[in-house]
């Protein structure tokens, strides 16, 4: 299991559209990822729940993530929080 | 009683039961089940999901070229939302949990997530719960076998409540049983009072979130003059206003007999007076009020109303319809006038930070030139069956209008080579709405066959306002010098052209602004057709001499507060005047 933390750099913050892109990218892991802000806990799968975390940008969530591929995970879930966010999203195709 | 205050958006009142509009939710009713039919619940409700997700992703792959990324992500939460575990495996527990049908259970884990939506600080969080709603009413509707919900329109005469009507809405709500409107938000030149007005419905606008407090079914009193709506009305309201619709009543009686009656000053002037309509249906009340043609068709309902773009195809049985309806009179297309205020999605026009600056109008369709080319071809075939005139919205130079032109000389040369019957020969004319257009309206003259001044955004421009933004809505004024002087010379170029110059635009629809339009020597005035006989009747007490005195006076003045001052003075002399020589009155106002 790896614990670690990222900064949003989604000038929004956790808004619907930033937590749909961090729950893409987790379902292509098998790992588990839990993300807690303020207290609060959402499944990084979950986009009403990672919605329901209310975090804006510049605060810093932490993520546990579990798994056979947990390092993976946590290297693409953190660039993609407190880098790729910041950016809009590259349309596929 | 209450009394709550907005934004008069539409004359006239009403005294009536509110009818809430929101989409109507399907109604979830719970049924136990037997321990042995959970299995086949759950499957049931797997199975809607998966209904709903292709109906999604069969609207973003229809959409997604025209949605902009923006749209498309609005799509695809949606679909991460029926993936959801805080949803979707919630639903499947409550099921097994409460031995409960797939609707009851679905309906609990969306209000379970909404509440907890609900509770945060965060103003867009909050409103994502309208997400869940839209995803929950797709799933609902799948599992109960309904279709695709549409807002639904009062049964009983109501005034209609919303906190806000998009264009479609509004058509799928239609004016039936519609005795006034009360919105949260918009203002007098948003798209539901334009059609309000069009449709003589009073309307009150901007309420603000007290709309919400406007309950189903709880009788009302709408003041469309004052922007006022009576909340719980006390008994000595509720007969003023039955006092006043009767009064109402009568008046639309005394204008109805103008219905036949030309529009000539009583010096001999003819004004052409004619309608401005945004759908087909209402060509019968331009026709009932006396309109001698339509004046604008503003083609935007035509393609909002649809999910997709109409083809030429579906636009020519449209256009041809209007056509024949209006039996013989002419008809002015207004090509598709996108962007500003009416961003559609769809079209690909994305969010701006200066709509109104921005890709609208020409500068739009100009840019997207197939979507251009199939509304210029169903307009020249429509034209086949009368006398169609062909404008071009918010033109700025010389270069817009030749290029615009240009496609038009490609239609016509297509529509020759496939031997498809048109009329190569219709008068191409345009918008003046902007200060730029007005200012070179000799050069523009020039090449074209007619003008007709859009007075919204020409006031817009030239006073640089944004008619939306409330702080700075005291300067929308048509009598400032800088509007005025602007509309004497461009109607001064059209006519040493020898061109035609009308108006479309809000100023003509207002009955006080009606003597300064014959002062400028316009040849046509299309307005609204419920304001129809009300100019018509202006013109007809007022001589040319006494409309251009009027204007020369109020050119005269410094400010735009002295000219409306001495406009108000005007006005009031007269009606005082007429009232002496006891003719029927002039209602006031518009």
């Amino acid at each position: 299991m790896i614990s670690t933390a990222a900064t949003i750099s989604d000038p929004v913050g956790f808004h619907l559209r930033a937590a749909g892109r961090i729950v893409k990218l987790a379902k292509t892991f098998d790992a588990e990822v839990t993300v807690r802000f303020q207290g609060r806990v959402a499944n990084a799968k979950s986009i009403m729940g990672l919605a329901s975390l209310a975090a804006d940008c510049g605060s810093v969530v932490e993520l546990e993530i579990d798994g056979p591929d947990d390092a993976a995970a946590a290297a693409a879930l953190v660039r993609l929080i407190e880098i790729e966010l910041a950016h809009p999203e590259v349309p596929e195709g | 009683m209450r009394i709550l205050r907005g934004i008069p958006a539409s004359p006239g009142t009403a005294l009536a039961r509110v009818h809430h509009v929101t989409r109507d939710l399907p109604v979830v009713v719970r049924a136990a089940l037997p321990a042995s039919d959970l299995d086949r619940e759950v499957a049931r409700l797997h199975a809607a999901l998966a209904d709903a997700r292709a109906q999604i992703q069969a609207l973003v792959a229809r959409l997604s070229a025209d949605l902009g990324p923006e749209g498309a992500a609005i799509l695809e939460s949606h679909l991460l939302i029926l993936e959801d575990e805080l949803v979707v495996d919630r639903a499947v527990a409550i099921v097994r949990a409460q031995s409960c049908n797939a609707e009851a259970a679905f309906h609990d884990a969306v209000a379970e997530v909404a509440s907890r939506l609900l509770e945060s600080q965060d103003d867009y969080l909050r409103e994502r719960v309208q997400d869940l709603r839209d995803v929950e009413d797709r799933v609902l509707r799948v599992l109960m076998g309904l279709g695709v919900g549409r807002l639904v329109g009062p049964a009983a005469p109501s005034v209609v409540a919303a906190d806000d009507l998009a264009p479609s809405d509004t058509a799928a709500i239609g004016a039936r049983n519609v005795l006034a409107f009360a919105l949260g938000r918009g203002s007098r030149t948003s798209h539901v009072a334009i059609l309000a007005r069009s449709l003589g419905i009073p309307a009150v606008a901007g309420l603000g979130a007290a709309v919400a407090e406007l309950h189903d079914g709880e009788l009302v009193a709408v003041d469309g003059d004052r922007g006022e709506v009576v909340l719980q009305p006390d008994s000595e309201t509720v007969a003023r206003y039955r006092q006043l619709s009767q009064q109402q009543l009568t008046v639309n009686a005394k204008l109805a007999h103008l219905k036949d009656e030309p529009a000539i000053t009583p010096d001999g002037r003819r004004l052409h007076l004619l309608a401005n309509i945004e759908m087909p249906v209402e060509v019968e009340k331009a026709l009932a009020s006396g309109a001698e043609g339509i004046g604008l068709l503003r083609t935007e309902y035509i393609y909002f109303q649809r999910q997709t773009i109409p083809t030429e195809a579906q636009q020519l049985e449209i256009y041809a319809g209007i056509m024949r309806g209006m039996e013989g009179r002419p008809v002015v297309f207004r090509t598709l006038d996108v962007g500003g205020d009416k961003v559609q999605r769809y079209l690909g026009a994305r969010k701006e930070s200066n709509p109104f600056l921005g890709w609208r109008g020409i500068r739009f369709l100009l840019a997207n030139r197939p979507l251009l080319k199939a509304q210029l071809r169903a307009i020249y075939r429509a034209a086949a069956g009368g006398p169609a005139r062909l404008m071009f919205p918010m033109i700025t130079g010389v270069e817009e209008l030749r290029e615009a032109r240009e496609a038009c000389r490609e239609c016509v040369a297509e529509l020759a080579a496939e031997g498809l019957p048109h009329d190569p020969d219709l008068q191409v004319g345009i918008m003046i709405e902007t200060p730029a257009a007005a200012l070179v309206a000799d050069l523009l003259a020039a090449e074209c066959d007619f003008f007709s001044f859009g007075t919204n955004d020409l006031v817009q421009y030239t006073l640089a306002m944004d008619r939306l933004n409330s702080r700075v809505a005291y300067l929308y004024q048509p009598v400032h010098p800088a509007v005025l002087r602007l509309l004497r010379d461009a109607t001064a170029a059209a006519h040493a052209a020898g061109i035609r110059v009308g108006i479309c635009g809000e100023m003509a629809s207002e009955t006080r602004y009606a003597e300064i339009l014959l002062g400028l020597g316009l040849d046509e005035v299309s307005v609204h057709a419920a304001q129809l006989p009300k100019i018509k009747q202006v013109v007809r007490w007022t001589t040319v001499a006494e409309a251009e005195g009027l204007l020369a006076d109020l050119m005269s003045r410094r400010t735009a507060a002295e000219a409306d001052l001495l406009l108000a003075d005007y006005l009031a002399e007269k009606k005082r005047r007429r009232a002496a020589a006891e003719t029927p009155e002039v209602p006031d106002g518009a």
